[in-house]
This record gives structure tokens, C-alpha cells and sequence, in this order.
């Protein structure tokens, strides 16, 4: 059977292939339109999928969506409804969208694929998260629980799953429902401290750090009933009816005081902890701090009422929630769960292979399940017939300084040489020894990780040792605040010399899902990739992960004579997807200040900078 | 070329009254209107790179390969220029404001087709941005457009050399451009009947909602306060 799994219409859409209990491509749409978190109909990515494949579209046997959009629509509705009379435009806009679009969902995806209705199934969406967890985890039953902004209605699920004559059964033990959302309430408080929701809670992550949570106790007022162990938000303070244009209302501001300007930049910085900031600034990190404890305190809850009514020793964890490290760190090291599982794309990302797979082991009599051990499955970075040594040979690089990257114009070197090399070996050494010297270097390999992290195939990699190395990485590349972390690829052998983690929990750290101390002998050796907190989001590579990360990393330690680690951000420009294919690769590569870059055996270096 | 036609003429005079229409009643005085200008700026020379990527997969020819690479990076910029203003009005371009992207040209059809379109694009892009330059007061605007402006000049030549360089003869260059010059006014009309249908729209939703809110307003904050339990874990099967 031969299944494609959508999942579109809010954001992050994403298309995947399943066929005989393989996910054969799991890509978003966001690769190809260079859109960030896209959330229109994959058509790009549909093709591609099919083309990746080698499959048609006839060859599709099903076409599973990922939500409920009847329950979604009847969510909007009561919402925009009980805010009456004061919601009218959200309700005049909701209606535009919905009666407009989004609930003709299936005629569209009927008349854009040219597959019948009649073989167009869809799921809710919180079982799309389950079963995206559950079904790629391996174990043979778990709690699931999933924390998410919201689905149809719910916000926040727990599931019992199992194993049962060969089919999965995902069981909804208890959801807590529309408005009373913990992602959302996160969400909002991206907004006030001058973020964009559904994007940036990362930042509001990597601030919480630089602050304490003192204003727990105001968040708790705002967010909990009577009993402080559960989560009923005051509408009073916050306006999900209208989400993007203004989460929370003016008594909210009386409470937290005015939301952060977004166009006065943190002063924060993970490469001097000592750096001064203002008052202000500071009280914005210690809400960014209530608002991470507060988050990772009703999650716990959450999971201890999981383990009372499943019982399972086994935890599976998706949604977008589930994309926040430090919670995940919180959740494992609570130890109310013996093993922990987290898809690599727990967000709606995730969804479209979820559900896909999930159809196929209900209604496949030979479906095999697997623990998922891969997150590349997207597209690949050169295509079959492309040459890039025909692309380099004609490009004239003389003017290309002219667009760089705002603020680089004229800096940029454009004296390009490029190099093929027919061993992988040699390929290695080469490139560790640009990373000796302190090169930034772009790492574009084989297909493109599903998800937000770069796992060593869309990477920009350089030696973490180097703190103006890093500087420069994120004010010449990345245009990245510097409160914000790196974060590190190392093997086996050097997870065991720089973090203070079990030998056990290795295996966790394969996604960058969890953050982990560094001992204080590393501390350094990668002081690069190390947050205010001691702690990093490592990628901890087997040789069976990512051969070519592996043999690199192994390479890099050899030449430097350190640890086999490197700093690894994603391979994209600030406010744009992580790049997918050769082009897009080389527009970054020529826009910005990166050194070298590698894409499959080629590898392209840029002279002395002007 | 394009830019010489008496269309292209007509077109530049229409323009400069909606230009000053638009500038001197809405753009210079409303903040939000700015914001959405200088965004939507940026996501059409966003757009152009995106369809120059569906361009440069299908061309053989090395040295133009090359060319419209650098039209990649030079339409980059451009884009990066209007996002970065955005930023000094205290904003971004949000996710939410992703939309489809839809090429202009299907698979089967020769890439000339889209060298020209996007020439037609700038040609008309730079009409509108000098236009622009003269009506608005708005200094962050005008230094954004500026700079692009500075960079469209002498493009139309190079786009031609281009074309000919592709061996597409002169009359296949009219045909299609006189093609593309209705295609964009009808795409253009669309987009404004589109607006106008909205606001009537709006007209009856909004009615709708002062018929019907009073009366299910209670009902709507109950059903928020009390959840209604949802354990559908099954598929359904779509029928239309």
C-alpha cells in the first residue's frame, strides 16, 4: 500500500510517502517555496516527494490529511462567537478563510493531486501527533502525551497506546481543550517579549536562561484556577480570538507592564556572561525564565497524571511543545518514565507521516513496524542530472560582492575555487583542516533532515573552541542573537568526554531533542556551544546515523587534536527555511561571509577576504 | 523593447495617478498601510527569486546559468532590502504571511518565457517605484526604494541581450510581451475585484454576526468553559 500523508493550512505543511510500512519521504513545503513555516498547499513538495521516489501520482493508493478541519472550523466559530460583540473582524475574517478555502480542504487536495475523493481519509490531529510518536518509537505500549498550541480542539492530549495483534491502538485518555492551551499561553508570551509566535519560542527559551522566574506567581494568577495544578487562562488577560494580531489584552500589560519593543535588540550574550543590560531588559529575561518554569511545571503535571492512568514505563512526546529542549531535559531527568521517545519533527511537521503511517497499520495485513532511525528524509541536495561543476566553471564572481548580505556589501570575497574529490576520506581531511583554521564552513549532504534542526546534512559547521569564531558566525552568517545558543554535533566518544549524562542517554541525543551539561573539564573545548546555564543541545552522531558527520567529526578531532566536536547551526539565512537544494545553498554561501562550502564531494572555498 | 511600447507608455501614465491617488490619501498616513506596502514590496522581488529557481533548473546553457544566478542574488538583496525596513518599523515579515506560490510558467514551456516576464516585472517595478519616489514622504520607504531603484537601471538592455543570447527572435519577444502586458492587467483587476468582493463580503459576514451573535454567544462561552469530551481516534473517510 502506498500512502501520502499531507499535513497543510496553518503552518509548516509537509508531504510524506509511505509505502510497504516505509516512510519513503517526509519533506516540508517551506524547502522549496523558501517561505518560512509555509503552510499552503504542498505542491512543490508533492512533486518532488513523487520524483524522490519514483512513484506517480497514480501509483498513490490513499491520501491521509492530518486534522479534522469540520472540528477546527466549529472550534473558530464558538471562539469568534463568545468574544461578541467585540470580535467581529476576527469573525468576518475567520469566515473569509474558512468559507473561502480551508473548508474545501479535500476538493482541493481531489482537484490538485487528481486523486478521488473517495480515497481521501483524515484523522484529528492530536492522534496524527500520537501516532507520529507511538508508531516510529519501537515500543511496544507508552504514554503519550502531546503539547501543542492547539488542533481541532484540543490543546494538550494524553494517549495510551499498545501494541495489539499487530495493530497500534492509540486510546485519548484525557485532553484538555480550547482556550485553556499551555503552547498558546507560551505563544502569547512570545509576542509581549517582541517575538513572533509560532516561530520564535526558541528565543524565549534561550532568554529564560539570562533570567529568574520571579513572575511565576503573576503568570499563575493570569493562568490557573483555583487549584494551581491545573491551566484556566483568563480570558480577561488573553485574547486567543485574535492571535496574531494581539494575544493579550490591556489588563495584561497592566499586570507585565509594556511588551518589549521588538526593534531594541537583547543585549544578552552567551559569549559574555558578564555583559551589562538594562533593568528593562532584565525583566523581560526573568518573564522569558516564569514563563519557561511555568511551562515545564504543568508539563510535569501532565506527565504524572500519565503515568497514573497508563501505568507504562515508556514516554512518547510530540506536538510543538515537545520542540522545547529544556522541557524535554525536565521531563526525562524527572525519571517518572523509564524511556523517552521524540520524533524528529514532533511538531505539525511531523503530522503528515503520523497519520499516514498510522492508516497504514490499521488497514495493512503485512505492516512491519520499525523504530524510526533516520530523520533525512527529504529531498536530495543535487539532482540526478545536475552538474555543479557546470555551474561553477561559468559563474563570474567579480560582482557578486555587490549583493551580499546588508551591511557586507563590497566585504564579501568573491576569488572562488572549487575542488572535487573522489574520496570521501580525503574529502574529510581537507575539510577538517579548513576547520582547523578556523574556516565557516557550509555542509550540504545527501537528503535534507525533516524538522527544524540541522543534523549534519544542511549544516553550517565550524570549531567550537573559538569564541570570535562563533561571533563572527553569527553576525556575518547567521544574524543571530547572540543570547542565543549554538549548538553541538560530537560523536559517541566525544559525548562521553564532554557531557555529564549517562553512557544510557546517548541514544536520546541523536535529534538534538534534550539539553545536557558539559563537564567542566570540556567546558573550553566547546565553550562556543555552551548556554549561560552550563548546558548544550548536543547531536550525538554514530557512524550509523550520518557516516559522512561521523567520519568528518572523527577527521576534525584527529587534526586539532581536541574533542570530535563541532558548533552546528542550520544552513540558512536569518528569517528563511534551512536551504534544500545546490542553489539555494550558493545564494547563502555567496551572500554572506562563510568560508568554504561543501556540497556532496565538491568543495568550494573563497579567497582572502577584502 | 517593452519599456518603448506605446503600452508600456499608457500604462506609465495610469500609474503616476494611482501612484499619487494611493501615496497621498492612504500610504502617507496610515502606519499600518506602510508596513504592508513595503512588505508586500519585498515578497514580490521574493517571488521573482522563486520563480528564477524554477527558471535556473531548466536552462543547459552554462553561461546563462550564470546570469540568472546572479539575477537569484541580485532579486535577494532586493527582497532583503524591504524585510530589513520592516524591521525598522518594530516589525518582521511573519509566517503568517506565507502564500502560495504558483509558477507562471508550466514545465513544457521554454524558460525565455520567464526571462521575459520577470523583465516585464522590473520594467514595470521600476515605473512604479520612481512614481513612488515622487508621491511618498515616508523617508524609510523612500531610502529602501531608492537603493533597489539605483539597481534596476540598465536592466532592460541586459534583459534583452539576454533574450537574444537565448536565440528568441524579435517577434516571439513582441508577441509574448504583449501576452504578458494583459496577463498582468487581468491578474492585477482580479486582485482588485478580489478586494472589493472581500469588503462585501465583510458586509454580510458582519451582518451575519450582529444577527446571530446575540444569540449564541452563551452558548459558545458555555461550551468554552465546559468541554465537551473528544475520544474519536478513528479515521473518516472523506465524501464529497
Amino acid at each position: 500500500m502506498t500512502i501520502l500523508g499531507l499535513s497543510f493550512g496553518y503552518h509548516d505543511s509537509t508531504v510524506s510517502i509511505i509505502k510497504d510500512s516505509q516512510i519513503l519521504y517526509a519533506g516540508a513545503e517551506q524547502q522549496y517555496s523558501r517561505q518560512k513555516h509555509d503552510s499552503s498547499f504542498p505542491h512543490s513538495a508533492i512533486s518532488h516527494a513523487l520524483a524522490e521516489t519514483g512513484l506517480q501520482i497514480k501509483d498513490i493508493d490513499r491520501i491521509v490529511y492530518h486534522e479534522n478541519p469540520y472540528m477546527k472550523f466549529s472550534r473558530v466559530l464558538t471562539s469568534a462567537f463568545s468574544g461578541f460583540p467585540h470580535s467581529r473582524k476576527e469573525f468576518v475574517n475567520a469566515m473569509k478563510v474558512w468559507l473561502g478555502k480551508r473548508l474545501w480542504v479535500f476538493n482541493d487536495i481531489s482537484q490538485n493531486t487528481g486523486v478521488a475523493p473517495s480515497k481521501i481519509a483524515y484523522l484529528n490531529h492530536h492522534t496524527s501527533h500520537a501516532a507520529q510518536a507511538f508508531v516510529t518509537s519501537g515500543f511496544d505500549s507508552a504514554g503519550c502525551l502531546i503539547i501543542d498550541a492547539v488542533g481541532d480542539w484540543s490543546c494538550t492530549s494524553l494517549y495510551k497506546c499498545f501494541w495489539e495483534s499487530g495493530k497500534p491502538r492509540i486510546e485519548k485518555i484525557e485532553d484538555v481543550q480550547f482556550p485553556n492551551s499551555l503552547g498558546l499561553l507560551y505563544s502569547s508570551f512570545t509576542a509581549y517579549l517582541g517575538f513572533q509566535p509560532n516561530n520564535d519560542e526558541c528565543s524565549v527559551m534561550a532568554l529564560a536562561g539570562f533570567g529568574n522566574p520571579v513572575y511565576l506567581p503573576e503568570i499563575e494568577a493570569i493562568s490557573c484556577g483555583e487549584s494551581l495544578e491545573t491551566i484556566d487562562l483568563d480570558t480577561d488577560f488573553l485574547n486567543f480570538t485574535s492571535f496574531y494580531k494581539m494575544p493579550y489584552t490591556d489588563q495584561f500589560i497592566e499586570v507585565f507592564g509594556k511588551p518589549r519593543d521588538p526593534s531594541e535588540p537583547f543585549l544578552f550574550s552567551c559569549f559574555d556572561k558578564d555583559q551589562p543590560v538594562s533593568e528593562e531588559q532584565q525583566k523581560y529575561a526573568d518573564i522569558a525564565a516564569s514563563i519557561q518554569a511555568f511551562f515545564e511545571k504543568h508539563s510535569l503535571i501532565y506527565l504524572k497524571r500519565l503515568k497514573q492512568k497508563t501505568g507504562f514505563d515508556n514516554l512518547c512526546l510530540a506536538g510543538g511543545g515537545a520542540l522545547n529542549c529544556v522541557n524535554n531535559t525536565h521531563l526525562k531527568n524527572s525519571g517518572i518514565f523509564n524511556s523517552i521517545y521524540i520524533p524528529p519533527d514532533p511538531g505539525d511537521g511531523g503530522t503528515s507521516f503520523g497519520a499516514a503511517l498510522y492508516f497504514e497499520a490499521l488497514q495493512s495485513s503485512s505492516f512491519t513496524r520499525s523504530e524510526m532511525n533516520k530523520a533525512y528524509l527529504g529531498g536530495h541536495c543535487l539532482s540526478k542530472t545536475e552538474s555543479l561543476e557546470d555551474i561553477l566553471s561559468a559563474m563570474e564572481t567579480d560582482r557578486f560582492s555587490r549583493y551580499a548580505k546588508h551591511g557586507f556589501e563590497n566585504k564579501v570575497s568573491v576569488d572562488w575555487t572549487h575542488k572535487t574529490f573522489d574520496d570521501q576520506e580525503e574529502l574529510s581531511e581537507y575539510v577538517a583542516k579548513a576547520l582547523v583554521a578556523s574556516k565557516i564552513i557550509g555542509w550540504v549532504q545527501g537528503r535534507n533532515e525533516l524538522g527544524p534542526r540541522a543534523l549534519g546534512n544542511r549544516s553550517i559547521l565550524i570549531r567550537p573552541d573559538k569564541k570570535d569564531l562563533a561571533l563572527r558566525l553569527s553576525r556575518e552568517v547567521k544574524d543571530r542573537a547572540l543570547y542565543r545558543p549554538y549548538a553541538l554535533s560530537m560523536t559517541e566518544t566525544a559525548a562521553s568526554e564532554i557531557l555529564d549524562i549517562p553512557a544510557s542517554d546517548t541514544k536520546n541525543h541523536r535529534w538534538m531533542q534534550f539539553s545536557a551539561p558539559i563537564k567542566s573539564q570540556a567546558l573550553q573545548q566547546v565553550i562556543s556551544g555552551v548556554h549561560v546555564d552550563g548546558t548544550t543541545r548536543p547531536q550525538v552522531c554514530s557512524q550509523k546515523d550520518n557516516p559522512n558527520l561521523h567520519r568528518l567529526l572523527q577527521k576534525y578531532g584527529k587534526a586539532s587534536g581536541g574533542a570530535e566536536a563541532l558548533i552546528n547551526t542550520s544552513f540558512n539565512e536569518s528569517g528563511y527555511p534551512i536551504v534544500q537544494n545546490s542553489i539555494d545553498a550558493l545564494v547563502v554561501f555567496a551572500r554572506t561571509s562563510m568560508d568554504c562550502l561543501v556540497i556532496g564531494n565538491t568543495v568550494i572555498e573563497k579567497g582572502q577576504r577584502n | 523593447m517593452y519599456h518603448q511600447s506605446l503600452l508600456f507608455k499608457l500604462l506609465k501614465v495610469y500609474d503616476n495617478i494611482v501612484v499619487f491617488l494611493f501615496c497621498h490619501l492612504i500610504f502617507n498616513r496610515n502606519k499600518k498601510i506602510r508596513i504592508q506596502t513595503i512588505e508586500r514590496f519585498g515578497d514580490t522581488e521574493d517571488d521573482t527569486v522563486w520563480q528564477l529557481f524554477w527558471g535556473i533548473k531548466r536552462i543547459e546553457d552554462k553561461a546563462i546559468r550564470a546570469t540568472i544566478f546572479q539575477q537569484i542574488l541580485e532579486e535577494t538583496y532586493h527582497a532583503e532590502e524591504f524585510y530589513s525596513a520592516l524591521k525598522k518599523f518594530g516589525t518582521s515579515r511573519s509566517p503568517q504571511s506565507s502564500y502560495e506560490r504558483r509558477s507562471l510558467y508550466t514545465d513544457d514551456e521554454p524558460v525565455w518565457k520567464l526571462i521575459l516576464y520577470c523583465h516585464i516585472g522590473e520594467a514595470e517595478a521600476e515605473m512604479r517605484f520612481r512614481h513612488f519616489l515622487k508621491h511618498c514622504n515616508d523617508s524609510l520607504a523612500k531610502k529602501s526604494v531608492g537603493r533597489v531603484l539605483a539597481d534596476e537601471v540598465g536592466h532592460v538592455d541586459s534583459a534583452y541581450r539576454l533574450l537574444k543570447d537565448m536565440g528568441v527572435s524579435d517577434t516571439d519577444i513582441k508577441q509574448e510581451s504583449r501576452r504578458i502586458f494583459w496577463q498582468r492587467r487581468m491578474d492585477s483587476t482580479i486582485f482588485k475585484l478580489k478586494r472589493i468582493g472581500g469588503g462585501l463580503l465583510g458586509l454580510i459576514f458582519s451582518s451575519l454576526y450582529f444577527l446571530l451573535g446575540p444569540f449564541v454567544k452563551r452558548t459558545c462561552q458555555k461550551r468554552l468553559r465546559q468541554p465537551v469530551p473528544l475520544n474519536n481516534t478513528d479515521f473518516t473517510e472523506v465524501s464529497l
